[in-house]
């Protein structure tokens, strides 16, 4: 088992989260803060290259003090400078509403820069943020779905070429430098819906799910695997990587006291579809904390799971306790889903920063050493295997 | 016109631009030779060879066109642009036959075809015919190798729409056609 560390560049000072809406006002921000913030964050990703994470991550996010990432490309080249051995995550770039062929260009670079340790996810983004750019949100899905395979073939086509797509036309692309991974680096789907896990898997993408119980990660995580063997291949454990939260404390009391206090992003979640946020659809707030089931579009009994509206849970600390007890969660979280790489965040609303850089330490210490040995499997490379193109 | 001795069953299905396409075999009857009667004036050809090609075009003094071919139609058409001149504007190939399985294709020498030549495959299209793709990039000194976003080999029935804005900009605007043409302005 593997763990990645989500950088989340959050802004330091409490002020700006006490708006409710989204998105925050620029005004609550200082500049000095924010200098510190992007330093601690910077700071953080060297001490879990130096802990032994296997991957330091960061997404993409709009017009939030919680996640100061809106260009993750850029947030990773500076990571890529400090983090010297693990790999650099982008869990990962919008490709609903970004320019594809940029962000090829972008993922190559990265790749270049980090000396070919780059993964990539795509992402389809939040409701809320498909207004940052100005996307229609019930486009999302396919633009997503034809952007990543854009992003395969701009990354792989060895002669200039053109794309008539539904959403995106591009008459001459020929992206340089080359991903020095190849034939590209290990790219993720986004698959907290069953359509997605289905797409993932015909596209030979591994899969990123996050948040859900681990009980709906399975359902998820069976899903993906029959698919991906109806297309003729079977994912690698790291080709699966599920996002949680993690509180880590020397006992297993203390980890129950930050427990009952933490409400992790699940407020903050239901504050993005206020102000101009409620342009879409808001979310419910139980769903959020406690998703029940994962449906598909056509049943509506994901509603939006993928969307960031409901589903997700939010609301709690996925993996709680002493280590000993984390690393009990972990081993029983695997045996139920598969999952081979947890990409694991330490923050959230609730907890004070000392409480969080703990337990971060306490996970890269006493937890990941032990962890290691659980379904213990290949590692992922730039193979064949995840190849799509000419899928 | 018809010319049974030349082997060559020529149509002129109309069209309302100055332009004059030559579309060969089906693809004049398809839903892409509709929609581009919308802007040229289309004149669908059944031939055998580019030699017969080349006879009907002389005997009915058809000069100065575009010539857009379909799978079958593909080797005949890229014989043709090696022999044609200057006479042909632009050449069109949509999901032309495997290069490595077409011998004929294969043997031609596709460095001296001048026009701007536009090469369409479908992303869904087995993996043998993309490659042809790269090829006939790599190959013809002005091709633009172009991918219809969730096309099978059937592009034509896949996805017309898109098929006919990429053709009808080439056809249109040639080399060009790499740009867009129209008004970007939101509130000029």
């Amino acid at each position: 088992m593997k763990a990645s560390f989500f950088c989340t560049n959050s802004y330091l000072s409490p002020e700006p989260y006490m708006h409710v809406g989204w998105p925050t006002p620029v005004r609550g921000s200082r500049p000095e803060v924010t200098a510190q913030s992007a330093e601690f964050a910077l700071e953080q990703a060297q001490q879990a290259d130096e802990l032994g994470f296997d991957w330091v991550a960061c997404s993409e996010h709009h017009y939030l003090p919680s996640l100061q990432t809106p260009n993750p490309i850029v947030f990773g080249a500076a990571l890529s400078r400090v983090v010297k051995r693990a790999r650099i995550a982008l869990l990962g770039p919008l490709v609903s509403m970004n320019n594809p062929v940029r962000t090829a260009e972008e993922l190559a670079m990265l790749d270049q820069l980090s000396g070919g340790r780059l993964i990539a996810l795509f992402l389809r983004g939040t409701p809320n943020e498909f207004l940052a750019y100005g996307v229609n949100p019930e486009e999302t899905r396919a633009r997503t779905q034809e952007a990543s395979q854009l992003i395969v073939r701009a990354l792989t086509e060895p002669e200039p070429f053109g794309w008539e797509g539904r959403y995106f036309r591009f008459r001459t692309i020929s992206v340089w430098p080359r991903s020095i991974q190849q034939p590209h680096p290990p790219l993720f789907y986004s698959g907290n819906s069953i359509e997605s896990a289905t797409f993932a898997a015909a596209h030979h993408f591994g899969l990123g799910v996050s948040f859900y119980p681990p009980h709906l990660v399975a359902q998820l995580t069976g899903h993906y695997r029959q698919e991906c063997a109806r297309n003729g291949w079977h994912p690698a454990p790291d080709q699966l990587v599920y996002r949680a939260f993690a509180g880590v404390a020397e006992t297993d009391k203390e980890a129950e006291a930050m427990k009952g206090r933490f409400f992790g992003f699940a407020a903050i979640q239901a504050s993005m579809f206020q102000g101009r946020g409620a342009a879409v659809e808001a979310p419910k707030l139980d769903a959020i904390a406690a998703p029940k089931e994962i449906g598909t579009d056509a049943d509506r009994k994901n509603s939006g799971a993928d969307k960031g509206q409901a589903g997700f849970g939010f609301g709690g600390l996925q993996f709680c306790g002493s280590p000993d007890t984390v690393v009990k969660q972990i081993a029983e979280f695997h045996e139920l889903t598969g999952i081979g790489v947890l990409d694991v965040s330490f923050g959230g609303a609730g907890l004070t920063p000392e409480e969080a850089q703990r337990s971060f330490r306490l996970f890269g210490s006493e937890v990941l050493p032990r962890i290691r040995s659980i379904g213990a499997g290949p590692a992922i490379t730039a193979s064949a295997e995840s190849t799509t193109a000419a899928k | 016109m018809e010319d049974s001795g030349n082997h060559v069953s020529s149509q002129k299905t109309g069209g309302v631009g100055e332009k004059t396409v030559i579309m060969l075999h089906s693809s004049a009857k398809s839903a892409l030779g509709d929609r581009l009667s919308r802007d040229f004036r289309i004149i669908a050809v059944e031939v055998r060879t580019a030699h017969d090609l080349a006879g009907a075009l002389k005997q009915h003094n058809i000069s100065n066109f575009s010539l857009v071919a379909d799978s079958l139609s593909a080797s005949a058409a890229m014989a043709f642009a090696l022999e044609s001149g200057d006479s042909l504007e632009t050449l069109t190939l949509i999901a032309p036959q495997a290069i490595s399985t077409n011998g004929a294709a294969k043997d031609l020498p596709l460095e001296e075809i001048k026009p701007p030549t536009l090469v369409l495959f479908g992303t869904r299209d087995e993996v043998a015919a993309q490659e042809s793709g790269r090829i006939f990039a790599r190959r013809i000194p002005r091709c633009f190798y172009t991918l219809v976003y969730d096309a099978g080999r059937d592009i034509v029935a896949d996805r017309p729409d898109a098929l006919y804005a990429v053709v009808r900009d080439f056809l249109l605007y040639a080399d060009k056609f790499v740009f867009p043409h129209e008004d970007s302005a939101i509130n000029p």
